[in-house]
């Protein structure tokens, strides 16, 4: 790598609005979302000279997901549905409002809506999802699955026909 | 994506409201990322007992410090909230770890890659306890010469971020440091060691640090590049046998300052740190790591400058020989 903060600059003008608004959907706060930007970017700061060419993006995404959940942990239990269709019936695809996304988002437990807004917002694949978040990929597709019939629903799921532990 | 899934993207998307000004711009991380900084950088002979013994004897029989001593103006005492804890060592004995150190090394090349496994190459080629009895031998034996009437305390919070030595430790012990947790896509770190200080003295209280690693080739380009890249002042120097040497140094306008010098020599990288603060200022210390927040001065500068760091570091005792 050639000059360091030059460097870091580029890639913070680059990217620190999506790593924000990715910490936004999961946090549902703007302040939290700043908070979970400086940590992130403090620790690339840390680690910049070890990063090999091309990882940086997927390690500040890291960073960023372990630092929202570690904020998030709590002992809260999360719910773990049985297995489902990998995708809902393509008839049931609607229309949503933001607010409608937002007030769906911010009801699902920490680790469902960051399966979601990884999925579907940074379009990762499932096993690169489960790989971030520690989740079997069937636990993946099914979480997202039913928080993503909730979103074009609008609503929030009835209770899974399992619950545990996550 | 499918169709379906453009459309949940796109809600995403849109269910963002427009963004407030960001806190944190790329500056002020910067910044607060060369504060942190400090106290983890990292950045590759055997002793000679003749010369080392020589060196303890000299300053025994001559009864006088270093001629690069330069002791500070008396001055009251720093108060601190806690006062530096643990074990006060008035003396240090270097005797022992100087006889370990001349004990031949049976280390075979197996053993080294075991040892060694989870750090990145080059591997020194001596196990830890060696490299860390030679270079306690050394340390114990030339730092307390430049600082005359000085008090040491074990620096539990030294510069590695995960080891947490024990606090009935000597100062200045020279040990491996431990391997910081990777990601995908990180670098492992090299090997390094590291041994550090607490100094207390009729000037204040303040710390120093020293620490060498293993490289495979460093050139005075590097250093260059290296001194130009990072936040603070740098100044390149060329060491006493001509090393490459860069010399940091920041300050900020609480008083806090820190020297740090960088000397490449035989396949090592050395630095040589040394600071105005206080460690017991930290909250919660010493049951928790420090968080710099930017009042805990302990002395008017640190307890040594830049050539005394400049002459410790410039050393063939220091210098990590990388394995075969």
């Amino acid at each position: 790598m050639g000059t360091y903060d030059g460097e870091f600059t580029e890639y913070f003008t680059a990217r620190a609005a999506a790593l924000r608004r990715l910490g936004y959907l999961l946090s549902g706060d703007w302040n939290t979302a700043d908070d979970l930007v400086q940590v992130t970017f403090l620790k690339l700061l840390r680690h910049w000279h070890r990063i090999r060419d091309g990882h940086l993006d997927a390690y500040a995404r890291r960073v960023l997901i372990n630092s929202y959940l570690s904020h998030r942990r709590g002992g809260r239990h999360e719910i773990v549905v049985e297995q489902v269709p990998d995708r809902a019936d393509p008839s049931e695809v609607e229309a949503v409002g933001r607010a409608d996304v937002a007030a769906v988002l911010a009801q699902l437990p920490a680790r469902q809506r960051a399966a979601v807004v990884l999925r579907y917002l940074e379009d990762l694949p499932v096993a690169e999802v489960a790989e971030l978040l520690g989740m079997a990929e069937g636990t993946v597709k099914s979480q997202t699955a039913r928080a993503v019939h909730a979103l074009r629903r609008g609503l929030i799921m009835d209770a899974p026909t399992t619950r545990g532990k996550e | 994506m499918s169709v379906e899934d453009l459309t949940v993207q796109t809600a995403l998307l849109e269910s963002v409201p427009s963004a407030p000004p960001m806190k944190h711009t790329a500056q002020s991380l910067l910044a607060a990322g060369a504060r942190a900084r400090r106290r983890r950088r990292l950045a590759g002979g055997g002793v000679s007992l003749l010369a080392v013994a020589a060196l303890v004897g000299a300053v025994a029989v001559l009864g006088a410090p270093s001629p690069l001593a330069r002791p500070e103006p008396a001055a009251k005492p720093a108060v601190t909230p806690n006062g530096p804890v643990g074990k006060a060592w008035p003396t240090l004995d270097p005797a022992p770890y100087c006889a370990a150190a001349n004990q031949a090394g049976n280390a075979t090349s197996a053993d080294i890659e075991r040892r060694y496994q989870e750090y990145a190459t080059p591997y020194p080629g001596e196990l830890p306890d060696q490299i860390g009895a030679r270079m306690s031998c050394y340390l114990m034996s030339v730092v307390p010469s430049y600082l005359p009437g000085a008090t040491f305390y074990m620096n539990i919070y030294r510069g590695s971020s995960v080891e947490r030595p024990s606090a009935a430790d000597p100062p200045l012990l020279g040990s491996l440091d431990a391997q910081v947790a990777q990601a995908p896509g990180v670098d492992l770190n090299s090997p390094s060691f590291s041994a550090a200080a607490i100094v207390a003295d009729a000037a204040g209280v303040g710390t120093v640090e020293f620490k060498a690693y293993p490289v495979g080739s460093y050139s005075a380009q590097d250093m260059a590049d290296n001194c130009r890249s990072h936040v603070g002042a740098c100044e390149l120097r060329t060491g006493p046998h001509g090393e490459t040497v860069g010399v940091w140094t920041v300050e900020d306008a609480d008083g806090y300052k820190l020297i740090d010098v960088d000397v490449y020599i035989g396949h090592t990288i050395v630095l040589a740190i040394a600071a105005n603060d206080d460690p017991s200022y930290w909250p919660g210390f010493p049951s928790t790591p420090p968080v710099y927040n930017g009042n805990f001065v302990g002395r008017k500068s640190p307890p040594l400058n830049a050539d005394q760091l400049l002459a410790i570091a410039a050393s063939p005792e220091l210098a990590i020989a990388p394995a075969p």
